[in-house]
Parts: structure tokens; sequence; C-alpha cells
């Protein structure tokens, strides 16, 4: 077992299970959705993003560019958010609402992406 | 892009579709024209309307064509009507005439040649890989193709007969081959070819035709001082000629290679087998063991062009062989180890077929040497077989027959050269065989052993690594940073650091010192080039471990090195 190896995956693993956890319910509803969950997916990401730098091989730049596009469609609906409950007069309803709960499906996707790779890396090596 | 073949594209294009193009401008003029000038119906008014010339070229248009709208824009008077039946008529004939010339013109063999020749040029130009240049699709040719493409090569072909080109377009080669049916021995085709492009690495000249082979070889020569060429040559005087060229330049005589290998068949069946199964011939197997032949009498049928070849080179390694010929000017001087006339029982009996332990059947005739084998299966079994097999369709033929060894000499230069181009270490690898085999049998069963038991029974793959940044990008960085690499850490491997993967690492060459059989322990250095035998599935791994630090780092040290920057740093806090 090595300890570089547990801590990269868990935060992988999370960020995946995280976004899935935001992105279930109805996808115009927000009631299924807490934005204190959008907030740890979005931390979970960029942190799996920094321990992902600097992985010279293609592996690691394959997984990067998931990372990378999965935090671009969290903050884009972080950003969504923070304007129509901010700024806009119109506050939360079911068109903001789809569009945030879309883009973090988005994100989903890549950190599935993100996930299978890690897992077929790890079984490749067959150590 | 050669002006040349463009402007003769233009040019028959013009000259066929001259008249064509005036006929049709002429009828069309006086059709136009008559029905202008013919008066139409009387408008509202009472006067008499004519058709624009707009209109007219539009009725034209539909009418010439045989589509047909009717009369428009307005319903024609009965003069128009009369213009219209003649229009009509000289016009659907005109077009016709038209069409059919374009299509004969399409069909014209000039043409077409033109417009292959140009598209092949313009393909040839937009390769982005490195080429070799074939010239001559023959059997060598094919069976050569076959495996350049197998290795991850590309060539371009020049063929001179159309047929062999409509072969190569049917055959299913893992990358497109580009062919042009021409005459490689006029340059303007070797240009066109590529041969002056920096991509072009090499010609192989591959043809039956000893005269026509000079030629592209001094062409090829005078074109480019520093090519690679690989030349077939049958006859002395053209090979010492041909070498005269100078610059990286081989020689393959057919002749000379089909007797070495029946010498090392006879002479020392080990390496045969060695040789067989590094080809990937099918069925080739490590553990086949034909037991050496050298002990009795031979019979060679055929003493020709190549059965002289193959008489002299048996003759030095010491077998006892007696020849069959039908021809007297062909045995002037061996008279006392031939029998003249043809390969049947009788004569066959005469030179002492009852007491001796093999048979060749040597001649330039697929239906003799074929026929040679059945007739002595027929009556001993005993014998030992060889056949020479001039045609590579006659195979199934030959795999029939109870033969115990097909030499087919299209198939033995073709693994020759493709050795040369893909193996060229593979060359003193032989070499140190031969001297195992004289001196030390031993050390040669161990090696087929190793092999055997490493890379296992079937077709093993040979590839050339060189140790810098496009084969082994981990393997430099590693060296560069000062970390020492040894030969036994980049086959490791990566599931088990303690064991190898299936490849052996047979030659390894540093500034032109070659090392077979290199020690596990030998330190790499940048440029190393190292030919390894390996098991058709370990071969991604092997790449891996070159390509891949983390993957190396963990063979090197039996740690996997940290991936990222964070725990780099991390690391680097807890030491």
């Amino acid at each position: 077992m090595n300890a570089e190896k547990v801590v990269f995956s868990f935060f992988i693993v999370l960020a995946l299970t995280l976004n899935f956890g935001f992105f279930m319910g109805e996808i115009d509803d927000f009631a299924h959705h807490n934005i204190y969950e959008l907030f740890a997916t979005i931390v979970v990401n960029l942190i799996a993003m920094g321990l992902k730098l600097g992985d010279r091989t293609q592996v690691g730049a394959v997984l990067l560019s998931t990372s990378m596009v999965a935090n671009l469609q969290l903050l884009a609906a972080a950003i969504i958010w923070g304007y129509v409950t901010q700024i806009s007069e119109t506050g939360l309803n079911t068109d903001n609402a789809s569009v945030i709960i879309s883009l973090s499906g988005g994100a989903l996707i890549a950190n599935v992406i993100s996930v299978v790779m890690l897992v077929s890396e790890t079984l490749m090596s067959r150590r | 892009m050669s002006d040349s073949s463009l402007g003769r594209v233009s040019f028959i294009v013009l000259r066929h579709m001259r008249l064509p193009v005036v006929i049709f401008v002429c009828v069309y003029a006086i059709c136009i024209l008559g029905m202008v000038l013919v008066p139409g119906l009387p408008d509202s008014d009472g006067q008499t309307t004519y058709m624009s010339f707009f209109h007219a070229y539009y009725f034209l248009a539909y009418t010439a064509t045989t589509t047909g709208f009717g009369e428009l824009p307005q319903p024609f008077s009965n003069a128009q009507r009369v213009w219209a039946i003649v229009c009509l008529y000289i016009s659907v004939i005109t077009w016709l005439y038209v069409v059919g010339k374009i299509i004969s013109l399409l069909k014209n063999p000039h043409l077409q040649l033109a417009f292959a020749e140009e598209s092949f040029i313009r393909s040839v130009e937009r390769k982005t890989n490195e080429y070799y240049l074939v010239c001559g699709f023959g059997d060598t040719g094919s069976l050569l193709l076959r495996g350049l493409t197998d290795a991850g090569l590309s060539a371009v072909v020049i063929e001179r007969d159309d047929e062999r080109m409509k072969a190569l377009d049917l055959r299913d080669y893992p990358t497109r081959v580009l062919g042009l049916c021409a005459d490689a021995s006029e340059p303007r085709y070797l240009i066109a070819a590529g041969l002056e492009s920096k991509k072009c690495i090499g010609v192989l000249i591959l043809s039956n035709n000893e005269e026509a082979n000079l030629k592209v070889a001094v062409s090829a020569r005078i074109l480019r001082p520093d090519l690679k060429i690989i030349c077939r040559s049958a006859s002395v005087e053209n090979e010492s000629e041909i070498l005269g060229i100078g610059g990286d330049i081989h020689v393959v005589d057919p002749f000379r290679v089909f007797a070495s290998y029946l010498a090392m068949l006879i002479y020392n069946p080990t390496i045969d087998t060695l040789n067989e199964w590094l080809s990937g011939t099918r069925g080739a197997s490590l553990n086949k063991n034909i037991c050496p032949l050298k002990g009795g009498k031979w019979i060679l049928c055929g003493h020709g062009r190549m059965g002289r070849v193959v008489y002299q080179k048996l003759t030095n390694n010491g077998v006892d062989i007696t020849a069959v010929e039908p021809l007297v000017e062909n045995i002037e001087g061996i008279s006392e180890h031939a029998v003249l006339g043809r390969a049947n029982m009788e004569n066959l009996k005469k030179a002492g077929l009852d007491d001796c332990v093999g048979l060749i059947a040597g001649t330039d005739s697929d239906t003799f040497n074929l026929n040679m084998i059945h007739q002595v299966g027929l009556s001993s079994s005993s014998l030992f077989t060889v056949a020479r097999q001039n045609r590579h369709s006659n195979e199934v033929l030959f795999k029939k027959t109870d033969v115990d060894y097909i030499l087919q000499p299209s198939l033995v230069i073709a693994r020759m050269v493709l050795f040369m181009l893909t193996a060229p270490l593979l060359k003193p690898f032989y070499k140190h065989l031969l001297y195992l085999y004289e001196n030390s049998p031993s050390a040669l069963a161990d090696l087929t052993n190793r092999l055997a038991l490493n890379v296992g029974e079937g077709a093993p793959i040979l590839k050339t690594y060189t140790i810098n940044t496009n084969y082994a990008p981990a393997v430099c960085s590693m060296i560069a940073n000062g970390t020492e690499v040894r030969l036994a850490d980049i086959y490791r491997a990566p599931s088990n650091r303690e064991g190898t993967l299936n490849v052996v690492p047979m030659v390894h060459q540093r500034e032109g010192k070659v090392t077979v059989l290199p020690a596990d322990e030998l330190l790499l250095m940048p440029n190393d080039e190292i030919l390894f035998c390996i098991r058709a599935n370990a071969k991604v791994m092997l790449e891996a471990n070159l390509a891949n630090e983390h993957t190396l780092g963990y063979l090197l040290t039996g740690i996997e090195p940290a991936k990222s920057h964070f725990f780099r740093w991390l690391q680097s806090k807890a030491v």
C-alpha cells in the first residue's frame, strides 16, 4: 500500500461522489439540490486538480485535463448561482436552476472519465 | 507537382475535345439564332412577337438535353414549332456526340495513366512519414511489402506490369501502399515516386530484370548520393558493377542466398530452425529438431544458374553431391559428379537414389519439382527431400506434397531484405550463432532454450530500440538525471520487478561496437541501440517500460516515484 495512491484516489473518487450527490434529483427543482454540496464538490475538485499537477506522462495529462473540464463546468454553475441569487432580481427559478444542475451534470461526466482512467491504470500495472 | 504531366493532361483533353466543342457551339448558335428570327404568335395588339435570346437559349437548354418542358414562356406559333423540330433533332444528336466523346476521352488509357500518375505524385508528396521506394512488385516484392507494412514501415511501389498493380490494389496491407504502374528504369518515374524527397529513406530494387535493376540503381545513386539502395542481382558481373556505384548499397543475390540457406539447412539445422522461428514462419517452432544431414550423399536436380551456385556451396561445405541435369553444357566440368538427362526415376536411380540421404528438387520449373518429389515420395519415404518453390501461387501444391522442406527463393530474399531494414543488428547475431555452432554447441542449445523459455513458441517480434527521446524518453530522462539504468532494468516485468518480461535482448550496439547477447549488468547510455526479441504480447509492456517514467522508476527502485508536484513536495518535507 502506498500513501500517495490512497490520498490521490480518495480525492478523485470523492470529487465524483460529491458531484453525483449534487446532481441527483429533479433538474429544475432546486429543493433537491444542496448548495453546500456544490461548494464541497468545487473544493474537492480543485484539490484533485492540484494533486494531478506535475505528472509528465500521457495518462497524467489526460487526468489533469478532465479535472480542468470538471472545474470549469462547476465554477460556471457557481457563478450562475451567484448571479441569480445575489445580483439579478429573478432569484432562483426553474429556468436557471436547470442550467446550474445541467452544468454540474457535465462536470459529472468529466469526473467519471477521470475515475475510469484511474481504475484502468491501476489495473494495467497489475501490482 | 510536375508541370509536364499536368500539361499532358490538358493537352490530351484539348486535342480530343476541339472538334466536339466547335460543333456544339455552331449548332447552338444556329438553333438560337433561328428561334429568335422565326415569328411567334401575335400579341394582344396584333403585333407579331419574337423570342428573346435568353428565352431561345432557355428553350434550347431543355430541348437539347431531352428534358422537354414544353412551349415556354408562351405557346409557339406553327413556324416556331417547325424550327423547334429541326432544333430538337440536331441538338440532341450533337449532345449525344459530345457526351460520347467525353466518355471515350475518360476511357482513354493515356489520360487515365496521366491522371493516375498525377494523383500518385500528389499522394506521395503528401506522405508525412518516411518510406521505402520498392521497384518491382513480383513475388519477392509482395512478400516484402507484407513484412514491411506489418513492421509499421511505409512503402511506395513502382511496377511495370499492369496486372501486378491491380493485385497491389487488392492487398489488405495494414497501411495503404501507393503504387504507380510505370517503368522504374525511367528516372522521371523515380522522381515521381519521391526519390528526391528527404522522406524517401531507401530504394529496394527487386525486379527480375538484371539490366533494369542496374539502371535503377545507377539512377537512384545519381539522384540521391546518400540513399540506401538494396538491389537484387543474380549475375556476378552486374553485382560488381552495382557495388561499384558506391555509397550505402547492398546486393542481394537470390541464388547465393538460396544456396546458403540450403547449406545452413543441411549443415547446421539448429540455426535454420532459429532463423525460421525469428522470421515468424507459420508453424515454425524452436522445438522442431531436424538432425544434421551432412553425413550422406545428396542428389541435386537441376544444375542451371541456381543449381550451379548450390552445387558449389554444398561441395565447399563437404557435402557429397550428384547433379542431374538435362542440358549437357550445364554440367561441363563436373561431369564425374553429374548424370545427364531429365530428372525421372531412371536417371535418379543412376545418380544413386537408393543410397543417398537427401534430394534437392531445384529446377526452375515448379511442375518438375513437384512431380519429382511426388514420384520419389512414392518409392521411398526415408529420403529427406528439399523442394525449390519458384512461384508463390503454387504454395498450396507444395504444402500438400510429402516434402520435408520447401525453400522459396522469393520468400528467402524478402526475409533477408526485411531483416536488413528492420533489424540490421541481426547480422552480427547470426555470425555469433555460426561461431557458437562451431565452437560450443552447448551454448547454442542454451540460447535456444532461453529463447524458447522467455519468448515462447509463437512468432516473435524483432525490434531495435534506440535509447533516445523518441523510443525511450523515460530512460533518457533517468540517465540525464544521473540515475544508472542497466539493461536488466528496462525489461523487468512491471507487475513484479523480480521477474522479467517475455523478451530477450539479442544485440547491443554503441558507437559501432556490437555486443551479441549483452549482459544484464550493462549500463545504458544515450544512443545505444538494442535489438530485442519480443513475445507478441510483451511489446506494449516493454515500450511502456521505456516511455513511462513512473513504471521505469518502479522497475529501478521497487518504489513508484511520486507522480505530481504536491506529493514530491511532501516527500521532500518528510525526508
